[in-house]
């Protein structure tokens, strides 16, 4: 496997702020990518900085192997549709789509407007004058039709309706499929995605959590529900992540892999197993990251 | 150098930009002229009419500079293009606005002097004493020179801005004003206002272009340097 990003001890400071701190991952080629986190734990911080459009304050990025900054061979591979793009005033949809024909190298300007036609976007309309959701779907059709080799979508559906997100899952998948390339998407709505991401990424106040295949940390808790004494005899040694109890009921949510015989215990006692959702995960792992913090 | 051609497509695409660059700015004069070339036609004093409206392009195009660079400088970063390609392409395009303008301000400044005698009115718009002065070359490049050192000037104080927000700006703002309170102070105190208005007297008005032309180089330098370290 090719490696199409390398971060190696990263870290971006504001004066006292630490917005990065000492994070190293790297990217394998032709793979999903799930980069999650809450608002604010440095996740468009971090593909600013691969993208050369902040400088970080210590530690090494490469891209395809080089130093991205000011480098025409790394940055026409790389796409980064952020939320926060701006554009000049007076652009409609159709000059920015004119522009990305000379930007990007792997531009499908006939697929583009493909796209434009399946999220229902006025064309000639100025892009300051479009809806969130409108702005967003731009954004999503110029990450999908530059088919850059390298692809960033920083909270790609804000403000999407269902319908337009869906479009949005299909078209990726199916681009994907004919074309395949790296993406990373980035999101704090864990839940609809989860299903796309091969490779989950987990940073937390500028710390990386978690760096796991999404398969692996499916499968890395569980969720056990049943009276709350069985539960507690079945739970025991085991690392508990999180508990709620209703009446004599309790559920209980444990790290790791259940071994067989365990299963069949659970059932023989009545106890109910059920699979925790990577959001269910996340959301535990990253508050219960800053109590120990707060704590 | 296809990237390059998106660099300089970006600040002419579409009906928009296209108005901002090449259509307003002549409203603004011809408007200007319009309305000069009114008034003197009523003058009937036999006097002839002196305006400088035309110098309106020089600071509509100080202040186009400034607004394109601040928002297509962002835009061009989100999409992955190099600030030494941006640099240079917006050089290309202003230096050619400003190589475009020029020409047609010295179209009119013949058309006025040498062809309508003043546009039958007396009135001369483009065509001023001093600025004027010396052959047709000398006449192009003084309006060339002076229009690409307004643009590169709006150019780096702009970069300045991108660079170190706004409070940078101010500060260097407030620091070249103190440098000149300084030579101003000493100029009066050293009794040099003698020398420096002789000197400046005996320019022409392509001279002083001519010395302007270091300063618009150095603005070029400083705000691609600015922009290298710039960012969103």
């Amino acid at each position: 496997m090719n490696r199409v990003l390398e971060i190696n001890r990263l870290t971006k400071s504001y004066g006292e702020a630490v917005a990065l701190n000492n994070i190293s991952f790297s990217l394998e080629e032709g793979k999903i990518y799930g980069l999650l986190g809450r608002n604010g734990a440095g996740k468009t911080t971090l593909m600013h900085i691969i993208t050369a459009q902040l400088f970080a304050t210590s530690g090494e990025v490469k891209v395809f192997g080089e130093n991205p900054y000011e480098n025409d061979r790394v940055l026409s591979q790389v796409c980064f549709i952020k939320e926060s793009q701006k554009y000049p005033e007076f652009y409609r949809i159709k000059d920015v789509l004119v522009i990305s024909k000379d930007i990007f190298p792997n531009w499908d300007a006939e697929y583009a407007l493909q796209l434009v036609h399946d999220f229902n976007l006025p064309i000639n309309r100025k892009i300051k004058k479009l809806s969130r959701g409108m702005l967003s779907a731009v954004g999503i059709i110029i990450g999908l039709a530059s088919r850059a080799p390298l692809t960033f979508f920083d909270e790609p559906y804000l403000g999407l309706d269902a319908v337009a997100r869906t479009i949005f899952y299909d078209r990726l998948l199916e681009d994907y499929a004919e074309h395949p390339r790296t993406v990373v998407l980035s999101t704090h709505l864990i839940d609809e995605v989860s299903k796309l991401l091969e490779h989950v990424i987990v940073i937390d106040n500028g710390k990386m959590l978690v760096n796991e295949d999404a398969e692996t940390l499916r499968g890395q808790a569980i969720t056990i529900t049943g009276p709350a004494a069985k539960v507690e005899e079945f739970s025991r040694g085991k690392k508990i992540i999180q508990r709620e109890g209703f009446g004599g009921l309790v559920s209980v949510t444990v790290l790791g892999n259940l071994s067989l015989p365990e299963q069949k215990q659970a059932q023989v006692t009545g106890l109910e197993l059920a699979p925790v959702s990577l959001q269910q995960l996340i959301v535990r792992l990253t508050t219960d990251n800053n109590e120990r913090k707060a704590a | 150098m296809n990237r390059f051609n998106g660099v300089v497509k970006l600040h002419v695409v579409g009906g928009y930009s296209k108005f901002n660059w090449f259509i307003l700015p002549w409203l603004i004069v011809l408007s200007s002229f319009a309305i000069n070339l009114i008034i003197s036609g009523f003058l009937n004093n036999g006097k002839d009419l002196y305006t400088g409206g035309m110098v309106s392009i020089f600071f509509y195009m100080l202040v186009a500079v400034m607004v394109a660079v601040n928002t297509t400088f962002p835009f061009a970063l989100g999409f992955n293009i190099r600030r030494t390609d941006y640099f240079l392409g917006t050089s290309l395009v202003v230096g050619l606005i400003c190589l475009g303008d020029a020409a047609l301000l010295w179209l009119l400044s013949i058309i006025e002097n040498n062809l309508t005698d003043y546009w039958w009115a007396g009135l001369h718009f483009f065509h001023l004493p001093y600025l004027n002065d010396g052959n047709l070359a000398v006449q192009f490049g003084v309006y060339f020179l002076a229009m690409l050192h307004f643009c590169f000037l709006a150019f780096v104080v702009i970069s300045v801005f991108r660079r170190f927000g706004a409070f940078g700006l101010y500060s260097i703002f407030g620091a070249v004003g103190a440098v000149f309170s300084i030579l101003t102070l000493l100029a009066t105190q050293l009794n040099w206002w003698g020398a420096i208005f002789n000197w400046l007297g005996q320019q022409s008005a392509f001279g002083l272009c001519l010395w302007l032309t270091p300063l618009t180089i150095l603005y070029a330098l400083a705000a691609f340097l600015l922009l290298r370290r710039s960012t969103v």
